[in-house]
């Protein structure tokens, strides 16, 4: 991969501040992810999360503050911006659409061919590439609705990976998918990482996402605190993201579960159970 | 067949063809990316143009032109910057469309002016005129639909991750919009104001029942359209009935046909 004309800050955001009319969405954020990063965003619902990587991808625009994407404004990308692999919400794709899998990877070469243009050798090799690496090829003829949810996710992933991107950032992409798949794509994104990819995910999922991503920031409209995994779950500051209502359960270092307490005897059953 | 023998016949025969070529065509695109009510919206708003037309002295086409592109860009613009919900921007537009056109009305009185025939269409009374603008607009539709094939693919399939890879996705959606207006307004000759939307909606969500493949779809579709209007318009002429509203019957036969073929595989 071509990473030599990129800076090594591939992202970095400077006292951002973002609100849809009078609700606060945002407030003084500041973040940087560098060449090489996993950094995990994590926080509750109605955190910011996804607010601020649209910020990041150029679909909104913060009313005070910096952003640089590869040391440019996001709306000033232009080709840099198949160097950025994109993974929505699962839920944001209507899977009864009537195109199949390889179609739909190769959707993602469309912006670099351009209209009035069919794709050639070189988009189908690369569409054919991204589905192996994923490891689903022998799905690309079937419709995008007849695969399962772990599968889906490897094929949005596959459409992400279609240019040969310098970072992969992902919103919520366990949503939907079971445990088993869960693993699989958190192998399958370390294999990624292992490339070279830089990975900016969003999740709720503190648990899993602490045993996989070298960083983490904790928003709640700012950022409350990033760092490594390991300081990230001391000092009660996921207490002070998620509030006092939520419980955790420590397996290690990292802790496991986030429910609220009116659910965490059940939980915590449950976890005994399965232990 | 000696019906062929008449003009008249001949012109609606054609009409028929090129406008359920062109609204099946549009109607993949309206249909899947849930633009379904949009379309009703932008050819109730064509209401108001007509009459204006009639009251300058010109053209009612162009004035509905005018009429449906404003509309459903307003609606597009309104909606996409959050003033209201899409669904009330439309209703908004085309009830107050609406009601220009028949407050107008009042001063078209003493003029011969066959609204009826706007409202729900009369294929027989096509123009040469009519056919010129038809053929003119077909031309720009195919065009669109073959030069950006791949850009409204993306769009209606997923938007905000084609903007995020730098497609145009705001202009995209524009001139979808826009092309839809186009269609809408030289078919309200054929199916009327009231009844176009069907022309628009329904081939295609016929079509979805029996393909799962893109390209077939907008195939399927097209000939589901333009069967229609050729089966509606003759089984009209047989039966001395309506005709745009016997080619929007014909269409939800066949729709009912899809849906059960697409239960049964």
């Amino acid at each position: 991969m071509n990473t030599a004309i990129l800076p090594r800050t591939l992202i970095e955001m400077d006292k951002v501040y973002f609100s849809y009319g009078h609700l606060d969405v945002l407030e003084n954020v500041t973040l940087t992810v560098n060449q090489g990063d996993f950094l995990a965003l994590i926080g509750p619902n109605g955190s910011g999360k996804t607010t601020l990587i649209k910020i990041i991808l150029g679909l909104l625009f913060p009313q005070q503050g910096t952003v640089l994407v590869f040391g440019k404004k996001p709306s000033q990308l232009n080709s840099l911006r198949s160097r950025i692999g994109y993974v929505p919400q699962n839920n944001t794709i209507d899977f009864h659409f009537p195109i199949n899998v390889y179609d739909f990877v190769m959707t993602g070469r469309y912006p670099l061919i351009g209209p009035g243009r069919r794709p050639g050798r070189k988009d189908k090799e690369a569409a054919h590439n991204a589905l192996e690496q994923v490891n689903i090829e022998p799905l690309g003829s079937m419709q995008i609705g007849k695969i399962s949810g772990g599968q889906r996710q490897k094929m949005l992933i596959a459409r992400a990976l279609v240019n040969d991107p310098s970072i992969l950032i992902l919103d919520e992409p366990t949503t939907a998918v079971d445990v088993q798949s869960s693993e699989n794509f958190y192998e399958l994104l370390m294999k990624l990482r292992s490339r070279g990819i830089t990975i900016l995910m969003v999740s709720h999922d503190v648990g899993v996402v602490a045993q996989y991503a070298d960083r983490i920031a904790c928003i709640n409209k700012q950022v409350i605190i990033h760092g490594r995994p390991e300081e990230i779950v001391s000092a009660g500051n996921l207490e002070k993201m998620y509030g006092r209502e939520a419980a955790f359960f420590h397996h290690g270092v990292v802790p496991h579960i986030v429910v609220s307490r009116d659910h965490a005897h059940d939980a915590f059953s449950q976890g005994n159970k399965q232990d | 067949m000696e019906i062929l023998q008449y003009a008249f016949m001949q012109r609606a025969l054609l009409a028929g063809v090129i406008t359920g070529a062109i609204c099946s065509v549009i109607g993949v695109y309206i249909v899947l990316k849930r633009l379904s009510f949009m379309g009703a919206g932008i050819s109730h708003s064509a209401f108001g143009g007509v009459t204006l037309g009639y009251i300058l002295g010109v053209d009612p086409i162009i004035t509905a032109v005018l009429f449906c592109v404003f509309s459903a860009l307003g609606i597009s613009m309104i909606s996409r910057k959050k003033i209201v919900q899409e669904d009330a921007a439309i209703g908004i537009f085309y009830s107050a469309s609406m009601g220009f056109g028949v407050f107008l009305i009042g001063f078209l009185r003493g003029y011969n002016v066959d609204f009826f025939g706007y409202l729900f269409g009369n294929i027989l009374s096509v123009t040469t005129k009519d056919l010129l603008y038809m053929s003119i607009v077909l031309g720009i539709v195919i065009f669109f639909i073959f030069y950006y094939y791949k850009e409204f693919l993306c769009l209606v399939l997923d938007d905000e991750s084609s903007a995020v890879a730098g497609m145009p996705v705001v202009f995209l959606n524009h001139l979808l919009i826009g092309l839809a207006a186009l269609t809408i307004v030289v078919s309200l000759r054929v199916v009327g104001i009231i009844l176009v939307s069907a022309l628009i909606v329904i081939p295609a969500a016929a079509a979805r029942y029996v393909t799962e493949n893109f390209k077939t779809l907008l195939g399927l579709s097209t000939l589901i359209g333009v069967s229609s209007c050729l089966i509606g318009l003759l089984l009209s002429y047989f039966l001395d009935t309506p005709s745009g509203a016997t080619i929007v019957l014909t269409a939800t036969g066949i729709f009912g046909i899809s849906w059960l073929l697409g239960k049964k595989s």
